[in-house]
């Protein structure tokens, strides 16, 4: 329970609301809680309500379309003051509810409401049953509701800190495009679920690109962890690459270090790692096992690049072997993650494709873009990410 | 969910069909149907991949997790007679390498 005076409790409950950052796919959950809380005490609506400023509302309602109102209007408000359940057998006797316009038209007789807290103890939220007959909660169905608050306080924070990790995870992703002259090189990250377990990376060092695109095992928050782990680890290798040590070093130096937290992890990582020198695009690279990047030449050809080389965290004793190629002006280079192959007519012959795909694009951007648009229409059940490095023609 | 037929032939070599797609979604269950079987003495398994439709990153790593554990446990995961699809996957992550795909359930342990 957080106590203090009333104002500055009121201020704090309120920041905790806006903290809390409605969103549809939260929504989801809540409504769940409310759907089951209304066939199981057979009232006519339930509602989760969340108290914001001098309005109520409603992010989930089962039995009702429930528009904000004013907050003075609702039961809510009394519950999250009292900071404890509330039962009220007939409003019309009660002479806190009387007078409220839901009581007063007859829609409600019946109310009961759980205040829903978050971590620190703030009044977030209410679970409610309304019913428009007079109704008591015996002491099983009493018990049963706080069991359902329960579940409702855990859908409103728990997506919260998913809403946090979320924007976490988007923020480690570069920002902006890099357009060094003569090149343009960007890349697109779209997770299934609020997380996943794609990345890329980018940035220039002393005239060399250092590109990583990444696919940990799994998706959701278990992959994203491990994720920012291999960015990090990948990102301290950029100077040693730009000062031109072998990538295939760089890489046996990385997967071992890593190798501990993905064996207890049970996790694995495929990756292309690649530097291109911006000055003459002569490219070296190290495939592992994500197998999926093709160049697309200017002069029509088509060249996929791969490997013999294992994904990271499968067997210790694994090495990896730099490779090299050029990239000539008007030659285009895409990477990307297996998400995308869902989205393709023929996944087993995607280098056709994808090279269409590549050519088709006016741009690095327009090329992303399409890739946003095929995901939006396939609705994948892969993350799906795409890094892309076009040097432009002479 | 997936469905699993699991059996041990004569020679104490558990065999393990998944059948449909193994996903995000079925691997959890591939993978605890597999350690189970390494937890009661069968650490020699073989996965009949014949009639599992698709493969994706999760359900690799259930397999790969196996191995693992089967390996530890002195035996070792093998896989037979994967589909065209799954092939596919195995061939671009070079895990074909590490799970080399047999062309019989029986040979597997033998070739």
């Amino acid at each position: 329970m957080v106590t203090g005076t009333p104002p500055a409790r009121e201020e704090r409950r309120q920041r905790a609301v806006e903290g809390l950052l409605l969103t549809s796919e939260r929504d989801e959950g809540l409504a769940r809680v409310t759907r089951v809380a209304r066939l199981l005490f057979d009232v006519r609506f339930s509602t989760v309500t969340v108290l914001d400023g001098d309005r109520a509302v409603f992010p989930a309602a089962a039995g009702i379309t429930a528009e904000p109102m004013p907050r003075r209007q609702t039961f809510c408000h009394t519950t999250g003051e009292l900071d404890e359940t509330l039962y009220v057998a007939d409003a019309r006797r009660d002479p806190r509810f009387a007078d409220l316009d839901l009581v007063a038209s007859g829609q409600v007789v019946f109310y009961a409401g759980v205040p829903l807290h978050d971590g620190h103890g703030n009044v977030v939220g209410t679970l409610c049953l309304f019913d428009d007959r007079e109704r008591e909660l015996d002491h099983e169905q009493r018990r049963a509701l706080a069991d359902l608050a329960h579940w409702a306080q855990s859908e409103l924070t728990a997506s919260t800190e998913m809403a946090a990790a979320e924007r976490v995870q988007a923020s480690m992703l570069p920002s902006a495009p890099l357009s060094p002259e003569g090149w343009q090189i960007s890349g697109v990250c779209l997770p299934a679920l609020a997380v996943g377990g794609d990345f890329f990376d980018h940035g220039v060092t002393d005239g060399v690109a250092d590109l990583v695109l990444g696919d940990v095992m799994g998706k959701g928050t278990g992959a994203a962890l491990v994720g920012a782990g291999v960015r990090a680890a990948m990102r301290g290798t950029r100077a040693a690459v730009a000062a031109g040590v072998d990538l295939g070093v760089t890489s046996t130096q990385v997967a071992r270090a890593l190798l501990p937290d993905l064996e207890s992890t049970g996790a694995f990582v495929t990756l292309l790692h690649l530097a291109i020198d911006l000055d003459d695009g002569w490219t070296r690279f190290v495939d592992a096992g994500l197998g999926l990047a093709l160049v697309a030449r200017a002069d029509g050809g088509v060249e996929t690049l791969g490997s013999e080389d294992l994904p990271f965290g499968i067997v210790v004793e694994a090495h990896w072997t730099e490779q090299r190629l050029s990239l000539a002006p008007g030659d285009r280079l895409v990477v990307f993650s297996d998400g995308l192959l869902d989205l393709l007519e023929d996944d087993h012959e995607w280098a056709g494709e994808i090279a269409a795909l590549v050519r088709e694009a006016a741009s690095v951007d327009d090329l992303l873009q399409r890739v946003v648009t095929l995901t939006q229409e396939g609705a994948p059940n892969d993350d799906v990410t795409v890094l892309a490095a076009f040097r432009e023609p002479a | 969910m997936i469905e699993i037929d699991v059996t041990t032939d004569s020679q104490g070599i558990g065999v393990v069909v998944p059948k449909g797609r193994l996903t995000m979604v079925s691997a959890p269950q591939v993978r605890s149907t597999l350690e189970q079987l390494v937890d009661a003495g069968t650490a020699r398994i073989v996965v009949d991949l014949a009639e599992t439709t698709f493969l994706d990153s999760s359900g690799l790593g259930a397999l790969i997790s196996a191995l693992k554990t089967a390996r530890k446990a002195g035996g070792d995961l093998r896989i037979a007679r994967p589909t065209e699809a799954v092939l596919t996957v195995l061939r671009l992550t070079n895990l074909d390498k590490v799970l080399r795909p047999r062309d019989t359930v029986e040979g597997a342990f033998y070739v």
